[in-house]
């Protein structure tokens, strides 16, 4: 703060007067230059204390508002809902092109942002319906409000969000401050009934106080001088002064009253009071500042700062007065001398805008004068040039002044012809007397190319600092002499006339005297025209006649105005017929002009014959155009016939068919007196007479009359039940419908028709089958058209007709609806503004021009909406022939969706083409790898398939070899086999010496070969079974057998032997029934049996049969476990596994006496698991023994043993 | 003295057999072929026969269908001879009407026996 280093002291008051309102414009006095720039930087120090003051003061934590949770939790609750009630009270809300602004609406938003909540703006026209809106609580918040106890009933405050000083206004020459204790006598201005109105009355009793409608009225008398000062709130000083541009007001102190204005809300709401009062709290000094600053030009912005501030202000301020107050004095001295001066200009100043005032008002006078004279008024300066030229002149002229100033005008407004002669005038005139001629009278011509005659008046004047030289007034009399003209021209045609005319003319006097005859060539006089002269009418004409001449002339005299009248003579006996018109000449002179209308009146008459028909005919014609509505036009028609052609009864009937069943009579007018024949609509029979009728009419081309003196009869039945004495009646043929007849009854008299009668009926006729032809196509028209706009208004698609220059003709509602206009405002429009891709008529045009009838067009455009969005559209469009001219109709569908649908796929198109692409690629590297991989797996399977067949080949053969070796088996053991019968048997018998003794050796030797030759034959069988087994074939049979029965027999082929080793045998075995392969369970225990025998040298052989019975097992599959146990040579465990294969023959001491082909336990194995469906094992301990065993189930059946199969079951 | 029918073609096969059926005091007829066999079955009307199922010409099942079907025939008793054994076989002879059936080869020590045992059999 530099500049405050200057000052010593100040004092507030002292900067408030000294400071005058920020607007006023700092060059304007010379004088006032050194106090506006102390003023200045006082504000200026004033603005920098205050700034840094308030820095100090700002709350740190910025002004935030710490709302409770209820409170947050209401506030979110009304959270836009909260409605604020305002009107426009200037500045503090004020309405702008955007909306509300002002003083408390900056206040408002200011809450707003605080609290973080949207209050809502309901705006009422004056104050007093916001407050009436807030009692009746329509609106629940108001504020730029004041506490008043009335209020207090329905209205929480908050705390002031403002406080707006009184501050006293004062003109800017009005020296010093203010002080309201010190102004006792002031003329003090206050708005009435104001708050500060009665404060001022109360406190100040001492002031004269000046009570003002409102605050500009009262600032103005300020600015005027008609009060001392004004006491006003200083934001509506700072809002008028500024509105009003008053420049030469000054704040000179405060009232000493301030307004607070708070919020106010509905008082069943206090938690918003609560609300907003915290709010109000976090508003930061800088932020009030801010929006004081933008609404209050008027004053030290600190006048308005809180007390905080000015205290602060103070003590900013005190470090610095001392050094102002040098510069104070010297700054007033200077001052004083300035205003004294500028008083003393200010006067001299209004002294002569009085004066000038004065002046301009003459002045204006007369231009008034002059531009309102009717008279043309043209000024023109020393040069000749117009400078002056009136309203009238224009009005005559045509020309402003402006158009003919600065250049040759009268070359203008003179005509070509006459130019020289009247230039040569004007030159004459001024050569001899040095001016223009005073008066003349010449042509112009008028803009519009109107020749006018103008008869000036000029003048030369000198008037000192005016340009004009010369004044002319000029009055137009181009009628005047129009008619002068018309005059004298009309008496030379009048000659002509009368000598061209057939009619009688005389002068008379009021007693009918005949005072001159216009010698006209009449033929037709009654008598010479020297025979009238001089005499009267009574003298000529008999008395009634004459009488009734008199009476006309004195009535033309009398009112002195033409009378017209017709009368007949009789002259050489032929009535002849006048028309007479007396038309008074003066008092007592008329002219009576007499024509001889005879021949007129014959063709009036014919003429009046026609005039009826016509008239007749017109009716009818109006009748039938006058309505839509059938029944009304039949019925009017109808009415027309019976008052023209004076009938009983007109109808119409349907059909005028003699083929129909029915008819009926769809309309009808009567007299009253022959009331209604045939109601509506009733359905008659069709006799044979009614047939006839409808038969003629049918074939006549027009009105056929029926009864007395015509060759049709009445319709008997008919005529006699409707009582018509005759009747005309016409067939009228309406296209698209069956005929009607028309016709008319006369019951009072059998009527002779007149042939115009005749005439007006078939004329009628035609007009109403023309009128119901009309009405029916119109009322399929109509039909037609309703089905049509029904359709096109209901529509989907736009629909447009519009003429080849492309105006808008017809529009529906779809049309209006997609391009947001009114069906009005579209009926005015082109083409051109809807179509957005438009581009020039001629391209359009021509476009539009390759239409035709035939094929309509589809086109795709935009179409563009009043808001100038546009949209895709598929246009149809069509050429419609209309009768006189061509429109084009076009169909207009909004293709957004489409649209935006394809550019999607056309995306995803692309998308998709470069993903296959990509893919494509991938895959024919991928294909090129698999290409050559296939290329080596061909190779590959071209080599299997080398080798497939080799094998296939090989296999092939050895499938021929296996099938070989079973042939080979199979024959061979047969052939083997048969000798073998005979060795056994022969060497059997031989043996049993049934062919002789034997000595012991031959005895021996041939047991050799018996035993050799059964051993022989086992193996030959065995060999057969095992190839049997193994190929699957061999063959099952199955049996029911006792178990004991089986174990006999085998023990029968081993007894002999069992016997002759010594050993002993233990069979343990009881009844069992089994169901299984008899025979190969037999061989299976031969071969165990037969084996322990032979591997046991002594010691027992043992024979066991137990079932086993298993609970799992399924019923019938219980076990039998047969056990050839003996105390033979055992076999080591190590032997054990390959016990069970083919051809093993083990180790054994023995091996080499007993004879073995090394294949029966393998049969035996073989033959229990898969013929027996059962298992073998062993037990053995070498040259302990063995013991062998078989595990079969008790019967192979597959569905399952019987019970009765067990033992002791 | 009876008189048994032995059809067989073997001619050791027969002679074996006859050596047992004579030492048993029975008259031997044989026959080579079946329908040598059913014609002498017809002609002589033998005790029992002994009847080959391999033959020549018709073969062993033909020929007891023929014997069984003759009336007069009918009940001689007829025992088969077999030298393998076919799946179904011992059904099918019990099922043309034999009486009895061995498989080669016999044991002709015991073989007359046998046949006694089953005409035994029949005869109860």
């Amino acid at each position: 703060m530099v500049c405050g280093l200057e000052f010593k002291m100040i004092d507030l008051k002292e900067i408030i007067r000294k400071h005058e309102i920020a607007r006023a414009p700092v060059g304007k006095g010379r004088s006032a230059a050194p106090f506006l720039v102390l003023t200045l930087s006082a504000l200026v120090l004033v603005f920098g204390v205050a700034l840094s003051s308030f820095a100090r003061q700002e709350d740190p934590s910025g002004g935030t508002v710490s709302l409770s949770p209820h409170e947050r939790q209401w506030l979110d609750r009304h959270d836009g809902q909260i409605r604020i009630g305002i009107t426009v009270i200037p500045p503090q809300i004020l309405l702008g092109d955007d909306g509300y602004k002002g003083l408390s609406i900056d206040y408002i938003r200011l809450l707003e942002r605080k609290l973080g909540c949207r209050f809502e703006l309901a705006p009422y026209p004056t104050w007093n319906e916001v407050i009436q809106a807030a009692r009746e609580r329509r609106i629940d918040m108001i504020f730029a409000a004041q506490e008043t106890p009335e209020r207090l009933h329905y209205l929480l405050f908050t705390e002031p969000y403002i406080e707006l000083p009184n501050i006293i206004m004062v003109r800017k020459d009005k020296k010093g401050g203010a002080d309201l204790k010190e102004m006792q006598g002031w003329n003090v201005a206050a708005s009435e009934g104001s708050a500060v109105h009665e404060y001022l009355r109360r406190e100040f009793p001492d002031l004269d106080l000046r009570p003002v409608a409102d605050e500009l009225s009262g600032l103005r008398k300020v600015s005027l001088g008609e009060v001392d000062a004004m006491v006003v709130e200083i934001s509506r000083a700072s809002y008028h002064i500024e509105k009003a541009g008053i420049l030469n007001l000054r704040v000179a102190g405060d009232a000493g009253l301030l307004y607070r204005l708070r919020f106010a809300v509905r008082n069943d709401w206090p938690e918003l009071r609560g609300i907003l009062d915290k709010g109000l709290a976090a508003f930061t000094a800088g932020e009030r500042r801010e929006i004081n600053r933008r609404w209050i030009v008027v004053g030290d912005k600190s006048f308005i700062a809180s007390r905080e501030f000015l205290i602060s202000l103070l003590a900013g301020l005190g470090v610095v007065v001392l050094t102002i107050i040098g510069a104070i004095v010297w700054s007033r001295t200077l001052r004083r001398t300035v205003k004294q001066r500028t008083a003393q200009l200010q006067r001299e100043l209004a002294e002569r805008k009085q004066t000038e005032e004065a002046l301009r008002n003459t002045y204006e006078y007369t231009q008034n004068l002059i531009s309102s004279a009717n008279v043309m008024i043209i000024g023109l300066d020393a040069s000749g040039d117009i400078c002056m030229f009136n309203t009238f002149a224009e009005k005559i002229t045509g020309y402003t002044m402006e158009e003919l100033a600065g250049i040759d005008w009268f070359e203008k407004i003179v005509p070509k012809d006459r130019y020289a002669q009247v230039w040569e005038t004007f030159r004459n005139y001024r050569e001899k007397s040095g001016t223009i001629p005073p008066t003349f009278e010449n042509s112009i011509l008028t803009k519009s190319g109107e020749e006018r005659i103008i008869s000036w008046q000029n003048s030369s004047i000198t008037a000192p600092g005016q340009p004009i030289s010369t004044i002319s007034f000029g009055m137009d009399i181009t009628e005047r002499k129009r008619i002068e003209e018309a005059l004298s021209t009309s008496e030379a045609e009048l000659r002509a006339l009368i000598n061209a005319m057939t009619d009688v003319i005389f002068v008379c006097n009021s007693e009918g005297r005949y005072l001159k005859i216009i010698d006209t060539s009449s033929s037709l006089s009654y008598k010479s025209p020297k025979e009238f002269l001089g005499k009267t009418l009574h003298d000529i004409f008999p008395k009634d006649q004459a009488d009734f001449f008199l009476n006309y002339i004195r009535q033309a005299l009398n009112t002195q105005e033409s009378v017209n009248f017709e009368y007949s003579l009789s002259i050489e006996n032929n009535e002849i017929w006048f028309n007479a018109t007396i038309s008074p000449m003066s008092d007592d002179k008329c002219l009576m002009v007499a024509r001889d209308i005879t021949e007129r009146n014959l063709a009036e008459q014919e003429r009046q014959a026609n005039l009826k028909l016509l008239e007749s005919l017109d009716q009818v014609n109006r009748a039938i155009q006058g309505t839509d509505h059938f029944e009304q036009m039949m019925s009017d028609v109808l009415d027309v016939m019976l008052a023209v052609l004076d009938c009983d009864r007109a109808f119409l009937m349907y059909p005028c068919d003699p083929e129909a069943e029915t008819w009926q009579v769809l309309m009808e007018r009567n007299k009253p007196e022959y009331p209604g024949v045939l109601k509506l609509g009733i359905e008659m029979q069709m006799d044979p007479d009614v047939a006839e009728t409808l038969r003629i009419l049918l074939a006549a081309d027009g009105p056929v009359k029926f009864g007395p003196g015509t060759p049709y009869a009445l319709p008997a039945d008919v005529s006699q039940r409707f009582g018509f004495k005759c009747f005309m009646s016409m067939a009228i043929h309406p296209t698209g419908d069956k005929p009607w007849q028309f016709g008319i009854h006369q019951c009072s008299f059998a009527r002779e028709w007149t042939p115009e009668e005749e005439r007006l009926l078939k004329e009628i006729g035609r007009r109403l089958a023309d009128g119901l032809t009309s009405m029916l196509m119109y009322r399929d028209l109509q039909e037609s058209e309703r089905r049509f706009s029904t359709l096109v208004n209901q529509a989907a698609d736009a629909f447009f007709v519009h003429d080849m220059e492309g105006r808008i003709l017809e529009v529906n509602r779809t049309a209006c609806e997609s391009l947001g206009y009114s069906m009005e405002e579209l009926l005015e429009m082109s083409v051109a503004e809807v179509d957005a891709e438009f581009i020039t008529h001629d391209h359009v045009k021509n476009f539009w021009g390759k239409l035709t009838p035939e094929q309509a067009v589809t086109v795709e455009g935009r179409h563009k909406r009043k808001d100038g969005t546009t949209f895709p559209v598929e246009v149809r469009l069509g050429l419609l022939q209309l009768e006189d001219r061509q429109v084009v109709l076009a169909l207009a569908r909004d293709i957004t969706e489409r649209k935006s649908a394809e550019e999607a796929l056309r995306q995803l198109n692309e998308e998709l083409e470069a993903r296959v692409n990509e893919r494509t690629s991938e895959l024919e590297n991928k294909s090129l790898q698999l290409y050559d991989s296939r290329q080596a797996l061909m190779n590959l399977v071209a080599d299997l398939n080398e080798n497939t067949a080799q094998l296939a080949l090989a296999n092939a053969n050895l499938q021929e070899l296996d099938r070989l070796k079973s042939m080979f088996i199979a024959s061979m053991s047969h052939e083997l086999r048969t000798p073998l019968n005979s060795i056994i048997g022969f060497s059997s018998i031989i043996l049993d010496e049934w062919l002789g003794t034997l000595n012991e050796e031959q005895k021996g030797k041939l047991a050799i070969v018996l035993r050799t030759g059964k051993h022989l034959l086992t193996l030959i069988n065995d060999v057969i079974d095992v190839s049997k087994i193994e190929a699957g074939k061999m063959e099952t049979t199955t049996e029911e057998f006792d178990i004991q029965d089986l174990v006999g027999e085998v023990l029968e082929l081993v007894k002999k032997e069992i016997e002759d080793k010594g050993l002993s045998l233990v069979v343990e075995t009881s009844s069992i029934n089994l169901h299984t392969d008899r025979r190969r369970l037999f061989q299976c225990l031969v071969n165990l049996l037969s084996n322990a025998v032979k591997f046991t040298e002594q010691g027992l052989v043992t024979v066991k049969t137990t079932i086993l019975y298993e609970v799992a097992a399924p019923a019938g599959r219980d076990l039998l476990q047969i056990t050839v146990s003996d105390t033979g040579i055992g076999i080591a465990s190590a032997d054990q596994p390959r016990l069970f294969t083919p051809f093993t023959r083990i180790a054994s001491p023995l091996k080499e006496r007993v004879k073995g082909t090394g294949l029966g336990l393998y049969l035996v194995k073989k033959i229990t698991e898969e013929i027996l469906q059962g298992q073998v094992g062993l037990e053995s301990i070498y040259g302990k023994g063995s013991s062998f065993f078989l595990k079969i189930p008790l019967s192979t059946n597959r569905e399952g043993g019987k019970d009765e199969n067990r033992p002791g079951g | 003295m009876k008189t048994v029918l032995v059809v067989e073609d073997n001619q050791d096969n027969l002679e074996l057999i006859s050596i047992a059926l004579k030492r048993s005091g029975y008259k031997v007829l044989s026959a080579e072929t079946g329908e040598m066999g059913v014609e002498m079955v017809i002609r002589e009307r033998p005790y029992f026969v002994i009847m080959d199922i391999d033959l020549p010409g018709i073969d062993g099942f033909e020929a007891t269908r023929r014997i069984r079907t003759s009336e007069a025939n009918g009940d001689i008793p007829i025992i088969a001879m077999t030298s393998f054994a076919m799946s179904g076989d011992r059904d099918r002879i019990m099922a043309i009407g034999c009486n009895g059936y061995f498989e080669k080869p016999i044991n002709p020590l015991t073989i007359v026996d046998d046949i006694h045992k089953i005409l035994e059999e029949l005869r109860r």
